[in-house]
């Protein structure tokens, strides 16, 4: 993310981990071949995708894997019953929990 | 021959070092820049090294982010930055300019447009932090066919069969940081440095300019015995921040510090 002089822009992301302005060359490589696909999800959606794991399988994924799941929960009612859907839940929230309190105004 | 060249074989005939202040251009204000750089090259400086103002300087310590700061915060950008060497280069022809900084806005004007830019604006040379010799594989042939040399840096930890390589792919002057450290980080070894100038030396016939760490008179003088310039940068810009509020001071402030240095390691 960079502005027109090629100055690196401020981001901002709920998750620690996704608040950078770069994507690795790998990922640039398979998006470029068409190997993989990349969508956006905003912080309100992942938050509720944290809670919803955390709620339903009490599983506290990471922010960072919570936008994959609430990418998941956008694709799984367009999906047959028997098709597999798999969601790589690559890091635990409980590094997240003093974030997500304070914004649900919890006191820990 | 380049005009980095020419100057450092004026120099060695004359017996004397390369003194090489380091500003940002556009710091704190668009208007300084020039008449700043008029007032150190009248002070003794010899080659001016020109700081192109970047959003992440990760070689750069508190000092010279902040300097990128103030330029930043008027936009200076790289063609500003071109427009003040081409101003400069009106009334002085001589004196060599190097633009020194990182790689993203240079990639962002696209290369050919920026060699033939700074070539057009009299730039000799350019020295990108974040480009190792091996991503510029592009870039380096550019330059060298607009006749700017490509500068690297060496540091503390180079091996040495990689400072060959690096040696290998600049033209113009090699930058030897003297320090493990971002710009301005104290604690100069000047044995150590000498040590580690003897094994570049090996590798090329090409001037070592020493950088990072050099801040007083002393260690300018202790540097310009063992190396070929003496780049100064961090003491000089801590010196604009604390005139951020009479920009009209700056220029003579700074190069009374410039001159001091010239003074110090030419006697």
């Amino acid at each position: 993310m960079e502005d027109d002089a090629g100055q690196i822009l401020g981001t901002h992301s709920v998750s620690a981990g996704l608040d950078y302005p770069g994507v690795g060359p790998e990922h640039s490589y398979l998006k470029d071949i068409g190997r993989a696909e990349y969508t956006a999800i905003n912080d309100d959606e992942a938050l509720d995708a944290f809670r919803r794991l955390t709620l339903v399988e009490g599983i506290m994924p990471a922010l960072e894997s919570s936008h994959a799941i609430a990418q998941a929960m956008k694709m799984a009612p367009t999906m047959d019953k028997d098709q597999i859907l798999l969601v790589n839940l690559s890091g635990r929230g409980d590094k997240d929990m003093h974030t997500v309190a304070a914004i649900d105004g919890i006191k820990v | 021959m380049s005009r980095i060249s020419s100057c450092f074989d004026k120099l060695q005939a004359e017996g004397r070092k390369a003194l090489i202040p380091y500003v940002t251009a556009g710091d704190p204000a668009p208007g300084v820049t020039l008449p700043l750089m008029h007032a150190m090259v009248e002070s003794g400086a010899d080659i001016i090294e020109l700081g192109v103002p970047f959003s992440d300087p990760m070689a750069d310590g508190p000092v010279i982010q902040l300097a990128c700061e103030r330029a930043l915060s008027h936009n200076t950008s790289l063609q500003d930055v071109l427009a003040v060497v081409a101003e400069f280069r009106k009334t002085d022809q001589t004196t060599p300019v190097v633009l020194m900084g990182y790689l993203n806005p240079i990639e962002v004007m696209g290369y050919e447009v920026f060699a033939q830019a700074a070539s057009d604006a009299g730039v000799d040379g350019v020295l990108t932090v974040d480009l190792p010799p091996e991503e510029a594989v592009e870039f380096g042939p550019l330059m060298k066919a607009k006749e700017i040399d490509v500068i690297y840096l060496l540091a503390p930890t180079t091996v040495e069969s990689r400072i060959e390589k690096i040696c290998a792919a600049g033209s113009g002057y090699v930058y030897y940081v003297s320090v493990k450290g971002v710009t301005g980080s104290a604690s100069l070894d000047v044995g150590e440095v000498a040590d580690r100038l003897d094994v570049i030396r090996k590798h090329t016939d090409m001037p070592v300019g020493v950088g990072f760490g050099i801040r007083d008179d002393a260690s300018a003088r202790a540097i310009s015995e063992v190396a070929d310039g003496v780049i100064v940068g961090s003491v000089l810009v801590n010196k604009i921040a604390e005139l951020a509020d009479q920009q009209d001071k700056i220029p003579e402030a700074v190069a009374a510090i410039s001159g001091s240095m010239r003074q110090a390691m030419d006697k």
